[in-house]
């Protein structure tokens, strides 16, 4: 009798899914693990017949010539296409924070009797608000498993998901502004540049928020930043990670720390919060950025508190505020002070 | 003499024909390769899983089959070679590989989880490390996508080795395989697999039996035998005397009752003639156990 060997395995899969073209190479294998009954796309690449390792390398970033032949043999996906869906540039958050999604987009793929899949440029650190939708990102860890789940998660977080594009237009815009004035200034420069603007935040939000009461890594950051109070670590070697190609460069001590999420600040959104309060709170403290910034900052903290809900600190608290109507439009329109802010924003990210 | 090939009339066909015109070597090599002999059992058998396929499109009850036989009867060979009559095929409109058949052993070890976990190796496919439930809903669906018409079960009596109740679970699942997905299911095995077919009348009603009987002194044996010698490819034809009523007796004892046997021993006899320069098969070679 004939027995089916090991050669058999080099067979392809049998249900190809090929990848959509503005995926992120995670996203099309994370779509392939749920397919093929994996929670986690790294046990599906470990296992049988693909049998490779990915650890905790990004493969976003960095996907190894072997893998990549071996998805393209299993998948029937051309080596082109698979290598295409390495981004490109390194500008990209942490796997971990990778989360960022437009609900509208996927509600779009649900339309167009595609799957739901994560765009690549969603990874990118500034990446604030789909262009398309003029809808925010926001944080989503799994994929939705149908369009009412869909439209149900769009319903928790805004009461009227027909008006995001229309609602709160003048911070959407001030979003995209953002992102893409800061994007323009750091393009095709080396992360460390991006570091400039990164510092100006970190040191917002150090004396914003400094006492991060809800944050479960408050005692790490806390040892963190004893850290870099001594001397002993750096700002780019405790926030370098994020942006990092080559994870030899980060000397032993960090790496381990970085395995642990310690040095994670979430930036992306503190970014926005520091965006939606710049544009915001700022006006209705009646004070200047830099009494906000200075010896208000506790005071100004517990307006906050009073003011915002605790899932603030979420993006989806974000689309709540920002989908949220009862801010008067013409409270926000104020030109003259998103031209202060960029002018603000040149300054501090000037070298 | 050296004798044409068309000349050859006691061979099967041309094939055999002209491979009994090559070097003794060559016909040696080929002696030891696998081979479909068309033995009248054989294509009851393929018949039977054709006909099978092509009523499942029609009937909404899924009829299903248990293939009893004892071992060395060359079941799970012609199993086999009806899977690699219906081979995985590739269907670009759909993006996929289309398999219309899956024959797989049982495990050795015979539970549900490495049951549904042995399907997902035999078709490529990444196997999960999920619980037995969940494990038995994302076969169904691969099977499913995969456009599967039929899955055959082969040493299916190894669910004897298991306790009761793991047996009758995995019967179960047969039967739930050819329920959700209704196509039929063929469980093969020795006799040693009945009783936890006819301990649940559901199984049994489902599973009709196919039954190959070992071989016994009478017409049909001599018929395979003279079957089985027209793909030997030796020059001339065997002695008459090895079709007689006399020596129907004398060759089962000779060759056994299983088929696998009385291939082998056919086999072991003609290369034994090959080596020596002979090209003819005698009773008297056979049964004097004069072998290679």
């Amino acid at each position: 009798m004939t027995r089916r060997t090991s050669a058999a395995f080099s067979q392809p899969f049998p249900v190809s899914l090929p990848p959509q073209k503005t995926e992120s190479l995670s996203s099309w294998l994370t779509r392939l693990a749920h397919y093929y009954g994996f929670s986690r796309y790294h046990d599906f690449l470990a296992s049988q017949p693909i049998s490779y390792s990915v650890g905790t390398r990004d493969v976003d970033r960095d996907l190894p010539d072997l893998l990549a032949e071996r998805l393209a043999h299993f998948t029937r996906t051309p080596l082109s296409v698979v290598t295409d869906l390495v981004a490109a540039e390194a500008w990209l958050m942490r796997p971990k924070y990778r989360t960022a999604v437009c609900l509208l987009c996927w509600l779009d793929d649900f339309s167009k009797v595609r799957p739901p899949y994560r765009r690549a440029a969603w990874g990118r650190p500034l990446a604030l608000c789909c262009l398309l939708h003029r809808f925010p990102l926001l944080d989503m860890h799994a994929l939705p498993e149908s369009r009412t789940a869909c439209l149900k998660q769009i319903e928790s977080i805004i009461y009227n998901a027909a008006s995001a594009s229309t609602t709160s237009s003048c911070v959407v815009d001030a979003l995209i502004d953002l992102e893409m004035s800061v994007a323009k200034r750091f393009s095709g420069q080396p992360a460390e540049t991006f570091l400039g603007l990164f510092g100006f935040l970190i040191t917002l939000l150090h004396n914003r928020f400094g006492l991060w009461d809800y944050e479960k890594s408050r005692g790490y950051r806390i040892k963190l930043y004893q850290f870099e109070a001594r001397g002993a670590l750096s700002w780019q070697m405790m926030f370098g990670n994020p942006l990092a190609r080559d994870d030899e460069k980060i000397p032993e001590h960090v790496a381990q720390l970085h395995l642990i999420s310690v040095p994670s600040v979430g930036y992306r959104r503190q970014l926005l919060y520091g965006a939606l309060d710049l544009l915001t709170i700022y006006k209705r403290n009646e004070g200047d950025l830099y009494s906000i910034l200075g010896d208000d900052a506790y005071r100004a903290e517990l307006k906050l508190k009073e003011r915002w809900p605790a899932y603030i600190n979420t993006m989806s608290g974000f689309a709540e505020i920002i989908m949220r109507s009862h801010y008067v439009q013409d409270d926000l329109e104020d030109v003259e002070y998103i031209a202060k802010l960029d002018a603000r924003l040149e300054a501090l990210s000037a070298p | 003499m050296v004798k044409d090939a068309e000349n050859l009339l006691h061979l099967i066909d041309d094939k055999v024909r002209k491979l009994s015109m090559c070097s003794m070597d060559e016909r040696i090599d080929s002696l030891r390769q696998d081979q479909w002999y068309n033995l009248d059992f054989a294509a009851k058998l393929v018949a039977m899983l054709q006909e099978l396929m092509a009523n499942n499109r029609r009937n909404i009850r899924t009829a299903c089959r248990r293939v009893i036989a004892p071992s060395g009867m060359a079941k799970s060979f012609i199993l086999r070679q009806f899977e690699k009559q219906h081979p995985p095929q590739s269907s670009k409109l759909q993006n996929r590989i289309v398999y219309p058949v899956v024959m797989l052993e049982i495990p050795s070890d015979p539970n549900v989880k490495s049951l549904m976990e042995r399907i997902l190796t035999v078709t490529n496919l990444p196997v999960p490390r999920e619980s037995r439930s969940h494990l038995f809903d994302h076969v169904i669906k691969m099977l499913k996508h995969m456009q599967v018409e039929l899955i055959i079960l082969d040493e299916f009596q190894r669910i004897h080795w298991a306790s009761d109740k793991v047996g009758h679970l995995v019967c179960e699942a047969a039967r739930a395989i050819a329920g959700e997905l209704h196509i039929p299911v063929v469980v093969a095995g020795t006799n040693q697999m009945t009783r936890f077919f006819l301990s649940d009348e559901q199984l049994s009603s489902r599973f009709h039996p196919f039954e190959i009987a070992p071989w016994t002194a009478d017409q049909a044996f001599l018929k395979a035998v003279s079957t089985i010698l027209s793909y030997m490819p030796l020059r001339d034809p065997p002695a008459d005397d090895i079709f007689t009523a006399e020596a129907v007796p004398k060759l089962l004892t000779s060759f056994g009752d299983r088929t696998d046997d009385i291939i082998s021993v056919l086999k072991a006899h003609v290369i034994a003639c090959l080596e020596e320069g002979e090209e003819r098969l005698t009773l008297d070679r056979i049964l004097s156990g004069h072998r290679a």
